[in-house]
């Protein structure tokens, strides 16, 4: 694994301040966007690589470029359109209501120059229809109950029509990208699958689940938009350190076995962003892990159970232990320059505080403002340096682990003032399907998930725990005996005795049988 | 009292010591401590040291096995189970069912050889017991022998099912091998054996039916000639009886008048339907802590010594034969580490309850209305009915003077509604609803439908509807009433959406145009929900196990009311299920040459309810 340079072809006029968490974990994570928003964000950045026929190819490292959807009117009609529901509501007749609608309509839309809308007419056989048609699409959109700016919502990805980049749509009409939602990551994620080792076969699973396919309500979602609409720009500055990282194996492996279950796509995206979630997560952890040099991060994981345990103490220790991970590496990633031979000629020079300042500005990308002025120890410069790094990573970056783990049902607080790792049944039914080809015995798959998460549940994983004195080894078999139980009753498992279980994929196997 | 307290002296000398030994060696069955109750072999030394005839249990296997191992081509047998199956149990009996000589057997060689005729039978009973050299050259002997018709030597195996899968991954694994484990694991999970070539066959003790055991088990422990020494002693009296003999008394009363046996055989079926298996060990623990539980005494067991003082101490309430079931004589910790009373105690029995049944248990002593049901179900039971302990409790609660008394009265309650569960008469079943006593509300109708499928008779009308609204209210995220039609419906995203707007099909309940929604059962006697498409065997009929937890969220949901407690599991299998019907009523449309997009017309199926809660389609068309 080679770690890349900061690349200088690209320079954005609103980038970050300094380059720190940006150089350890790539630019960018942000905490603000929710695993469901990466994988909107990345199909968003592989519909327009496929169109500029680069689909999943990254010609030189950090040289991503493209030019996404952006879909106005469709998100117009779906989410910036309260009139439909008092047109309908006051019962006029057909011709009046398509009538007021539009005037309505054409008024309101954001961000389009010159709204008509009058093309619907021909698509519906009545107002009522139309209405029906825009519920629909309301009902079924991405955390659709969210309480984002309308410009922040998105449609079901049901195909590529049906994709459009977050946007800000002021008042006066003027479209701005701030990456408020669509911050980045699902385009860290995008690189990241194509560093993957695997990145010919998923690209061949890409292109035929969500390019090449044709559905009915993609189909409608043209209809509603018409022409295609493109970003104004083209969207540069991804950055991803690594140029190849286990985590992008795992990635890309965990989407090729989900991809490859025998069941509509739309029913594998919900697994597929709990898995992008996870690996995410754990590439944080790693990443931070990497830099502090310390031992493999493991999740030690709950199996809710009805009354306070070791276990429940020891996860939320685990997460806890992991949530500060992050910001460890941030002190450490900036202490170990005073380590560098660089340090050292630069404390040797006739003014120190000058070139530690210059060496900190070209290392960090750190251009130290007036306040800094009445510092004069370089080590003070240092510690400045620090501080700020410290306050803007617990901005963002530093709230990634608590809320990805939440989003993807890895931590709860069920039972308990703590947080802690306690995996829901989503959770697990997707790593079953996920981990799972057909059935796997289920000590086995507890020695998976470890092996391959870093997720501790059973007593064979925790051997060096229960060996400190921290916990029993009745603990731990307790809570993957509640494990064996849970999924058994999610039918993910077939128990043949005390001794012996096996859990099993339910999509695969209902194709054997 | 003085006087009384002599005579219960007296009685103690006049225990039969025989009978004394044999209560003793039935303890042994119970859950205690020493877990020494677990294997065959330590039970037969007791039984020489006692001189009892030993408890012959039903195994209706060996039979069977012993015929084929006679017949001119036999095959090799494995047989697995969980630990307490009685796997070394039949393993014995074939061996001297064969002419195997009983002192060699005992002798314990792990690896026994027995020549039949020309041939040889190798028998292991515990595959466990070998070290890994052994068990190595032994898995290569037997994969080598199993894919050779021609071999002369067969196999009797017995292991459980993890030891059996870990042998067979630890011997060096040669194609045979291979092939054979592999043929082996298909055989544990689906039962079927998917490889011609492997003559061998598994039999999976853990899938006999318990209910029908125990119903063996009680009969054998209940009449042992153990007990007739009971006769004369003088802890049975008409007054104060031994707890022990009433507890077998009851267990002995069997027919319609007294539902004791029935109720306790309900709950095992229920158990198994919901793949919890109970082993003949389990069956044998239950049995006797229901005979010999209480609290007070060592163990948790009594013996016949400890009878005067339980007496004595006016205690012989707190043996009750319908609180032992539960375990409740035993520490909160041993039933919570106990399997079998994991398993009871799921049901809830004793926490659960309807109003009609407590207001008789707490008010029912003094209100007129209740005055004949309180006689016939708590007054007219003395021992473990309307004890002196109960009637004292419970009019402390109902005074009110202390928390204690509270505290007192709940737990007095708790053992009254176990002890209602198991009597209550079959004809005050539907007044004070009996499986309202448990988690399980449905579990009554559930049990009417398997008899019913099971005989070959028609499923009860109200319980297909229920199913099929409860479907269909799962299906659509609406509080629909359909009963007639499945509404299956999808969400145009993906199906785990909660509420799903469009609607892909209707489909017919009674058998109209090769569509129809009925239940079957299958060949483990599990009840599937069956739900057939064409005619033909294009599209095979997609089925779901209908388990009693499933049924009863049906249940719930037909009726609009859902204890949160059901949460995601049920749910999420009906939506997988759901899934699959989607999938292939796709392939239908497929066979049928139907599009969803016609000329450049998408058509929409909305589902809309209209004024009787009915789901109705309503068409739009998107030119697109």
């Amino acid at each position: 694994m080679e770690i890349l340079d900061r690349p200088h072809h690209i320079q954005e006029r609103n980038g970050p301040a300094f380059w720190v968490d940006e150089a350890i974990w790539g630019h960018r994570l942000h905490d603000e966007q929710s695993p469901w928003l990466i994988v909107l964000e990345f199909l968003n950045v592989l519909l327009a690589e496929n169109n500029a026929g680069r689909l999943l190819s990254e010609n030189g490292f950090n040289t991503l470029s493209y030019k996404p959807q952006i879909q106005l009117r469709l998100r117009n009609l779906v989410f910036n359109n309260p009139y439909i529901v008092t047109k309908l509501a006051q019962k006029t007749g057909d011709e009046t209501a398509w009538n007021d609608w539009l005037v309505c309509m054409n008024e309101t839309a954001g961000g389009l120059t010159k709204p008509d809308f009058s093309y619907l007419r021909q698509n519906f056989d009545s107002f009522k229809d139309f209405a029906s048609v825009i519920n629909f699409l309301q009902k079924s959109a991405i955390e659709g109950t969210s309480n984002k700016r309308w410009s922040s919502k998105f449609v079901f990805p049901f195909g590529p029509h049906a994709l459009y980049e977050d946007l800000n749509i002021k008042q006066n009409g003027t479209l701005t990208n701030d990456r408020r939602f669509f911050a980045r990551t699902g385009e860290i994620l995008y690189l990241m699958l194509c560093r993957s080792r695997q990145v010919d076969k998923l690209r061949t699973l890409l292109d035929e689940h969500f390019i090449q396919a044709s559905s009915p309500y993609d189909s409608m979602a043209h209809a509603l938009q018409g022409e295609t609409q493109y970003a104004n720009s083209e969207h540069g500055g991804a950055f991803l350190p690594c140029s190849s990282h286990p985590v992008f194996d795992k990635i890309a492996e965990d989407w090729i076995s989900i991809l490859s279950c025998p069941v509509p796509t739309y029913d594998k995206i919900p697994h597929l962003v709990t898995m992008t979630g996870l690996n995410l997560l754990l590439y944080l952890l790693y990443r931070a892990q990497e830099v502090l040099g310390v031992d493999r991060v493991r999740l030690i994981c709950e199996i809710v159970s009805p009354r306070k345990t070791v276990i429940r103490d020891l996860s939320g220790d685990s997460y806890q232990h992991n949530n500060l991970l992050p910001q460890q590496a941030i002190r450490h990633f900036i202490n170990q320059i005073t380590h560098t031979p660089a340090w050292v000629t630069a404390m040797a020079a006739p003014d120190p505080r000058l070139s530690v300042a210059d060496l900190l500005h070209k290392t960090f990308d750190w251009a130290e403002d007036n306040e800094e002025d009445h510092i004069t120890s370089p080590h003070r410069l240092v510690l400045q340096l620090e501080e700020r790094a410290i306050i803007r990573h617990r901005q963002h970056v530093g709230k990634i682990h608590a809320a990805w783990s939440r989003a993807i049902g890895l931590s709860s607080r069920r039972s308990s003032r703590r947080t802690r790792y306690a995996p829901n049944d989503r959770l697990l039914k997707t790593l079953v399907v996920c981990c799972v080809k057909k059935r796997m015995e289920f000590r086995e798959f507890l020695a998976y998930l470890h092996m391959r998460y870093g997720l501790v549940i059973g007593d064979a994983q925790a051997h060096d725990i229960i060996a400190k004195g921290d916990a029993d080894q009745e603990d731990f078999s307790n809570n993957a005996q509640r494990l064996e139980d849970r999924l058994a009753s999610l039918g993910l498992l077939k128990r043949l005795s005390d001794s012996c279980a096996y859990v099993e994929n339910p999509f695969q196997r209902d194709q054997d049988a | 009292m003085k006087l009384y307290r002599d005579e219960r002296k007296d009685n103690k000398l006049t225990i039969n010591s025989s009978t004394a030994a044999w209560i003793r060696f039935l303890r042994n069955y119970g859950p205690i401590p020493t877990n020494d109750n677990m294997y065959d072999e330590s039970i037969q030394r007791a039984l020489k040291r006692h001189a009892i005839t030993p408890i012959k249990l039903p195994a209706p296997l060996i039979d069977k096995l012993v015929d084929n191992f006679k017949s001119p081509a036999p095959i090799s047998q494995i047989v697995t189970g969980t630990a307490g199956d009685g796997k070394t149990y039949h393993c014995r009996e074939v061996w001297m069912s064969l002419g195997g000589d009983p002192a060699l057997w005992d002798k314990g060689g792990k690896i026994q050889t027995l020549p039949i005729g020309v041939r040889s039978l190798v028998i292991v009973k515990d595959l466990s017991e070998l070290q890994q050299e052994e068990s190595a050259s032994l898995i290569a002997r037997f994969a080598h022998d199993v894919m050779n018709p021609s071999a002369t030597t067969n196999y009797l195996l017995a292991a459980n099912h993890g030891q059996l899968l870990e042998k067979l991954k630890s011997a060096k694994q040669t194609e045979e091998v291979i092939e054979v484990s592999k043929a082996i694991e298909e055989m544990l999970v689906t039962g079927i054996n998917p490889n011609r070539d492997v003559h061998v066959k598994l039999t999976d003790l853990g899938r006999s039916p318990a209910a029908k055991l125990l119903n063996q088990i009680i009969d054998t422990i209940t009449h042992h000639d153990g007990w007739q020494g009971c006769k004369d002693c003088s802890a049975n009296n008409d007054t104060d009886p031994c707890p022990i003999l009433e507890n077998r008394r009851r267990l002995m009363a069997n027919g319609p008048e007294h539902p004791f046996r029935s109720r306790l055989t309900a709950l095992i079926e229920l158990s198994e339907y919901n793949s919890n298996h109970f082993p003949v060990r389990q069956l044998l623990a239950l049995v006797a802590n229901s005979i010999l539980g209480h609290p007070d005494v060592r163990d948790r067991l009594m013996t016949c010594d400890d009878v005067p003082d339980i007496q004595k101490n006016y205690k012989t309430y707190l043996a009750s034969i319908y609180r032992n079931i539960f375990g409740d004589n035993l520490s909160r910790r041993k039933v919570e580490k106990t399997e079998l009373f994991r398993k009871l105690n799921a049901f809830g029995i004793g926490f659960e309850t309807s109003n009609q049944v407590d207001n008789l248990l707490v008010y029912g002593a003094d209100d007129p209305g209740y005055h004949t049901d309180y006689e016939t179900l708590l007054l007219s039971d003395k021992i473990y009915g309307a004890t002196p302990a109960y009637v004292s409790a419970q009019h402390a609660y109902l005074e009110g003077t202390s928390n204690t008394n509270q505290n007192n009265f709940l737990s007095e309650l708790r053992a009254q509604r176990q002890r209602l569960f198991f009597t209550m008469p079959n004809d005050m079943e539907k007044k004070y609803s009996l499986w309202h006593l448990t988690v399980f509300h449905y579990a009554g109708i559930y049990l009417d439908v398997v008899e019913k499928i099971i005989q070959g008779q028609a499923v009860p009308r109200r319980a297909l509807n229920m199913i099929v609204r409860g479907l269909n209210r799962i299906f659509t995220g609406m509080l629909v009433q359909n009963h007639d039609k499945l509404v299956l419906a999808s969400s145009g995203s993906y199906s785990q959406s909660t509420r799903s707007p469009l609607l892909d099909e209707l489909i017919s309940v009674p058998r109209h145009g090769g569509e129809s929604v009925s239940l079957g059962a299958d060949e483990t006697h599990g009840v599937n929900i069956v739900v057939r498409l064409m005619y033909g065997d294009q599209i095979p009929p997609i089925t779901l196990e209908l388990t009693p937890t499933r049924f009863e969220f049906l249940g719930r949901v037909s009726e609009g009311a859902l204890p949160s407690s059901f949460s995601l599991e049920c749910h999420e299998d009906f939506l997988a299920f759901k899934a699959r019907l989607l999938g292939e009523t796709q392939k239908r449309r497929e066979i049928d040459g139907e599009d969803q997009m016609i000329d450049g017309e998408l058509v929409l199926r909305f589902i809309d309810l209209n004024n009787d809660g009915l789901a109705v389609e309503r068409r739009v068309v998107v030119r697109v």
